[in-house]
């Protein structure tokens, strides 16, 4: 009796391998399309039902199962109102930490666990060897950063079919296979919205609530319609015209003021340090050791020493990090393995 | 996509004929605007007027009577709309079973002082004649009712329907009551299939699509009996009459008539050769086939339709699993499959929620051959084989 692997199928070309490699590799596989909530903004609609068919006829090219799972209640609670009230706080939240934590590895995982699977199948770029995991084989498209707080019970297991190919490799395979998804474009912006801007997302929640720009000098440079909006770190959309381009390095949400600088250089944009709690690890951290660590998905990652103190954590850099956002995630790595992190106070 | 490809949704769409594609053409190189008064202009506003006589040929009315429009779905919200927005208010008379671009302006008017009443329907997806006439009241101001519902297949008895109506209507003249009442008939899955003969419908508004004869999308039609008060609903250069703004498309028009006429001209003959295949798939299938129901009508049935449920499948997956095939059919209607929640209209016959689940709609057309349902048939039992095996 083959094993049975549950994968969540979502419509697009990376899942749709996952299916067809883990039937390849001899798999009992039922597919599943996880229904979650999606908010109807203005002018756009979001393309689930377009994903709910693209998953359907992947199923059928597949000869596989498909189940629909309906997890638009739990979605909405734990990542969508997460995000939303932490932009409220005026912090950078990371949704897609969130959906994995709470939702794919949490709520799906055990739905599908109890509906017979001895395995849970993503199409993440990640890896999962002996239950650790490690960041995909396609360093571009790496996804473990947005892994590192899904639960460990979960971990033993998860199914991680992509992360072991290049990105241009799985385009390959779902040619090969004749997946009926294989020129499908890759899908944008958040998945709950589809393509609306994140402000215009935010303000179906929060109402604009105008401001001061300030810069490092005590001037006041522009107004903004809501600090909330705004990132550390974040380069366009500050409505202050002409001249350099400013960066935003803080933010005063009492005051609702946000503090920019003109020069990228700047000490108060790039720390050699950072507080970090909410911590979640995989292995030991070992004192002096030297990681990598990551602050943003996709960033290049820096050297960093880790020192404990009592319910948080620190980062020391080698060298200056920029624009460290409170409310994203620093992730620890050893090489390719994850070795945990925690919510960047 | 697989070498050969069998099509059995032409109630969604419908190649363009070759002999339409040539009338466009022909009108396209007139590309001026009918309104201009230089020559190229009036030319166009020639072929524009020999297209709508020919459209009023086919329906045996005049050429003031038709309202070109972008479609079908235009023609019904513009017929809903235009009738109405004078009245403001009165009950409005539907079945379960008719096209959202029905449905869908009824509800909105619903909510701005109209009452939406639903007419009975038998499980055929017939009205009921005589339900009908106690469900209009001398409240009553529109009756809309499809000539053929194109998810069912099923034919409405029209001009019975157009009877009561005019009884109703003679009832208060009589009384001197000012109320008025009329009848919207979608036919644009009728076309083709049934006589469009205006004056034996005795209908007061009808739309037509000539998506779904083998013209071009975006063309359609609304006939709009003479002495009628239509408001537009697409305000700017009072273009059709007053009735419909924005510069006419000529090419469109002539599209139009041509697909009517050559759908006029092959009517009967197409009629009687569908008619033996659907009858004979439909027999087919159920003897093939465990757990098959044929939705609608036995005899008044569109020629080429068929409606069917397979209990305990779903009808999305076996659409998928046909197009892995080559095999092009629908489920008759976008349903919210996430949700779970089967065709209203399928539901609306009295099946129940899985019997509905599992329908499959499939149109044929000029093309389709015996050999195609044969085919058809073959690789649907297989399919419902392997479903089975992987059924979860």
């Amino acid at each position: 009796m083959s094993q049975v692997v549950f994968v969540g199928l979502s419509g697009g070309v990376d899942s749709s391998v996952a299916a067809a490699l883990l039937k390849v590799q001899g798999y009992h596989v039922t597919a599943v399309f996880m229904k979650n909530w999606t908010a109807d903004v203005a002018g756009n609609k979001c393309p689930w039902e377009e994903d709910l068919a693209s998953a359907r006829a992947v199923a059928a090219h597949l000869h596989i199962p498909l189940k629909i799972y309906d997890f638009q209640k739990e979605y909405r609670a734990k990542v969508a109102d997460y995000m939303v009230d932490a932009y409220r706080r005026g912090l950078t939240p990371n949704p897609d930490v969130m959906c994995n934590q709470e939702i794919k590895f949490r709520t799906f995982y055990d739905m599908c666990r109890s509906e017979g699977a001895d395995f849970v199948a993503t199409g993440h770029y990640a890896r999962m060897h002996d239950g650790q995991l490690l960041r995909g084989v396609d360093r571009n498209k790496d996804q473990s950063y947005f892994l590192y707080r899904m639960p460990h019970d979960a971990a033993e297991h998860a199914l991680f079919p992509v992360g072991e190919y290049e990105k241009s490799e799985i385009r390959r395979l779902a040619e090969r296979f004749d997946l009926p998804t294989a020129k499908r474009p890759d899908s944008q912006g958040l998945c709950f919205v589809g393509n609306v801007s994140l402000k215009d997302f935010l303000h179906e929640f929060i109402d604009y609530k105008p401001g001061d720009i300030v810069d490092d000098q005590g001037h006041k440079v522009g107004q903004h319609d809501g600090a909330f909006f705004y990132t550390i770190g974040q380069r366009h959309g500050l409505g202050v015209g002409g001249g350099k381009p400013y960066f935003v390095y803080d933010k005063d949400m009492a005051k609702n003021e946000v503090y920019v600088t003109t020069d990228p250089d700047s000490a108060l944009l790039n720390k050699d340090r950072l507080m970090a709690a909410d911590e979640y690890w995989w292995q030991a951290v070992e004192a002096d050791k030297v990681y990598d660590v990551q602050v943003r998905y996709r960033s290049t990652p820096v050297e960093g020493r880790i020192m404990r103190h009592s319910d948080k954590f620190e980062v020391v850099f080698s060298q200056t990090e920029r624009a460290i956002a409170p409310g994203q995630s620093v992730v620890i790595y050893d090489g390719d393995v994850v070795i945990g992190g925690g919510i960047i106070q | 996509m697989k070498e050969h490809m069998i099509y059995l949704d032409y109630a969604a769409a419908t190649p363009i004929d070759p002999e339409v594609a040539k009338a466009m053409h022909a009108a396209e190189g007139v590309f001026a605007n009918p309104s201009a008064r230089y020559s190229l202009g009036r030319k166009a506003r020639e072929m524009l007027e020999v297209a709508r006589s020919q459209i009023a040929q086919v329906l045996a009315c005049k050429s003031s009577e038709i309202v070109l429009t972008s479609g079908g779905s235009e023609s019904d919200n513009l017929a809903i709309f235009g009738l109405l927005k004078d009245i403001g208010r009165g009950e409005i008379i539907t079945i379960p079973t008719e096209h959202v671009a029905v449905l869908s302006p009824i509800a909105q008017l619903g909510q701005t002082g109209f009452v939406q009443k639903m007419a009975t329907i038998d499980e055929t997806g017939m009205v009921d004649l005589s339900k009908l006439e106690t469900t209009i009241t001398d409240q009553t101001v529109l009756v809309a009712i499809a000539y053929a519902s194109s998810e069912i297949g099923t034919i409405q008895p029209i001009a019975q329907i157009a009877e009561l109506v005019q009884q109703e209507r003679a009832r208060r003249k009589q009384a001197n009551e000012q109320t008025p009442i009329f009848l919207h008939c979608d036919a644009s899955a009728a076309a083709g299939r049934l006589s469009l003969d205006t004056n034996r419908l005795g209908i007061d508004t009808m739309s037509l699509n000539a998506a779904k004869i083998y013209g071009p999308k975006g063309v359609g039609l609304l006939y709009v009996r003479r002495g009628l008060n239509l408001s537009p609903i697409m305000l700017g250069g009072g273009q059709e009459a007053g009735r419909r703004a924005g510069t006419e498309n000529v090419p469109g028009a002539a599209a139009m008539a041509k697909s009517l006429q050559i759908a006029e001209q092959m009517r009967k003959a197409e009629v009687s050769r569908l008619t033996a295949m659907t009858q004979q798939l439909a027999r087919r299938l159920t003897e093939e086939l465990p757990n098959v129901l044929i939705n609608g009508h036995a005899k008044m049935r569109l020629a080429g339709h068929l409606s069917f449920s397979l209990d305990g499948y779903n009808g999305e997956d076996l659409v998928a699993y046909l197009d892995t095939e080559g095999i092009m059919v629908g489920t008759g209607a976008a349903c919210e499959a996430a949700n779970r929640k089967p065709s209203r209209a399928v539901m609306a016959l009295g099946r129940s929620q899985t019997q509905a689940q599992g329908t499959l709609r499939l149109s044929m057309g000029r093309a389709t051959t015996e050999a195609d349902l044969t085919k058809f048939l073959e690789v649907l039992t297989s399919i419902c084989k392997t479903l089975d095996t992987i059924k979860v």
